[in-house]
C-alpha cells in the first residue's frame, strides 16, 4: 500500500502547541522549528530546547507498528550528547536537561518508540485507532512522536557539531 | 507482492480483488472475528509461502515443488491446543538526511507466521522472513518461545 512519510514538530507551549513540517532538525537555543544554528547556537555547557518531533505516516494502510529510532551515522563532538524518549506527551519544550536517555546508535532489537492510541488526519484532526492500533477508515495515518535534546559540556568545542544521519525502520499492514 | 487469505467457509480474500483494486489487510482482520482463516499465502519475487493456521506449518513452493515446514520444536506443550494467531508484515527502513528526507532504504523484509500461548502462558511465535533478492538470504525462519 502507497503511504507518505513526513516529519513535523510541535513547538509554542502545552495547551496552545503549534506544528510544522519540518524541513531539518537543528538543535538551537529556541523554542522553534527549522531554525538555523548560527541564530540560535547552544553556548558550551548548556543545552538545546527539547524537541518534539512527530513521524507521521499517511495513505491506506492497516496498521504501523514496531517503530524503532536510532542514530544510524555522524561523530559526537567532545561532551555532546543527544537525548531521545520515544514514550511522552507534549510539553512546553525547555533547555532543562530533560533526563532522556541518549539516542542508540545501532537499530534497537525492539521497539523504541510508541505508536499512541491517538492517530493523525490532515493539519489539526486527531482521531483514535481500534483495539491494537488497527485504523479502521481510510486515508487516516498514524504518528510516532518523540523528544530529542543535545547536551554538551564546557569542554565541547566552539563551530558545528558533525552532521548525523537518523534511521528509523517500522512494520506495515 | 500478493497476498490470499483463505477461510473456513471457502471464501477467500486477495490483496487484489476482482476489479484489480488493492485490498487493505484489515479486510482480513476483520473476517477472522467471525470466520476461522486456515491458511495464508504470500507470492513475492516468483515464489509462494503459505502458513497453516490449523498446524501452523509453512510451505514454500519453488517452481513445481513445494517444501513443508513445521516448526514446532520438542518440549512445546500442547501444540494441538494451540490457538494461531496470524503475523504479517512489510518492515521498511528509511534513512533521513539534514532536510529530513528519506535518503535510502526501502523493503527490509516480509513476514508471514504465528503466535500462540502454550499452556504455561509463553508466547510462540515462528516467522518466516522474506528478504529482497538483494540482500544474501531469500528467506530465513525466526523463532522465539
Amino acid at each position: 500500500m502507497a503511504t507518505t512519510f513526513w516529519w513535523r514538530e510541535l513547538n509554542g507551549s502545552s495547551g496552545s502547541n503549534t506544528e510544522t513540517t519540518l524541513t531539518n532538525i537543528n538543535f538551537g537555543n529556541s523554542n522553534s522549528a527549522n531554525l538555523t544554528p548560527a541564530s540560535y547556537p547552544i553556548a558550551a555547557g548548556n543545552n538545546s530546547y527539547t524537541k518534539y518531533v512527530i513521524g507521521i505516516w499517511s495513505g491506506d494502510f492497516t496498521q504501523i507498528n514496531n517503530v524503532k529510532f536510532w542514530k544510524a551515522s555522524g561523530s559526537l563532538v567532545t561532551g555532546e550528547t543527544i537525548q531521545m524518549t520515544g514514550s511522552i506527551e507534549f510539553a512546553t519544550p525547555s533547555a532543562t536537561d530533560a533526563g532522556d536517555p541518549a539516542v542508540v546508535t545501532a537499530q534497537p532489537a525492539v521497539a523504541n518508540v510508541n505508536i499512541p492510541w491517538w492517530q493523525y488526519e490532515g493539519a489539526t484532526a486527531w482521531f483514535a485507532a481500534g483495539p491494537g492500533g488497527v485504523i479502521n477508515g481510510p486515508g487516516s495515518g498514524s504518528t510516532m512522536p518523540m523528544r530529542l535534546q543535545m547536551l554538551t559540556t564546557a569542554s565541547s568545542p566552539a563551530g558545528p557539531v558533525n552532521t548525523k544521519t537518523f534511521a528509523i525502520t517500522y512494520d506495515q499492514q | 507482492m500478493l497476498w490470499k487469505a483463505i477461510f473456513q467457509d471457502g471464501t477467500t480474500i486477495c490483496s487484489i480483488n476482482a476489479q484489480g483494486a488493492e485490498v487493505l489487510f484489515r479486510e482480513v482482520l476483520n473476517k477472522e472475528k467471525t470466520v476461522e482463516l486456515l491458511e495464508f499465502r504470500v507470492e513475492y519475487l516468483g515464489k509462494n509461502y503459505s502458513v497453516s493456521m490449523l498446524d501452523g506449518s509453512f510451505t514454500i513452493g519453488i517452481d513445481d515443488d513445494a517444501i513443508k515446514l513445521f516448526t514446532m520444536e520438542v518440549g512445546v506443550a500442547n501444540p494441538a491446543d494451540f490457538k494461531y494467531r496470524l503475523i504479517y508484515y512489510q518492515r521498511h527502513i528509511q534513512y533521513f538526511g539534514t532536510a529530513m528526507d528519506s535518503v535510502g532504504g526501502g523493503l527490509a523484509h516480509i513476514g508471514i507466521g504465528w503466535q500462540a500461548t502454550d499452556k504455561d502462558g509463553v508466547n510462540i511465535k515462528r516467522v518466516l522472513k522474506l528478504h529482497p533478492l538483494s540482500t544474501s538470504a531469500i528467506f530465513e525462519l525466526e523463532s522465539k518461545g
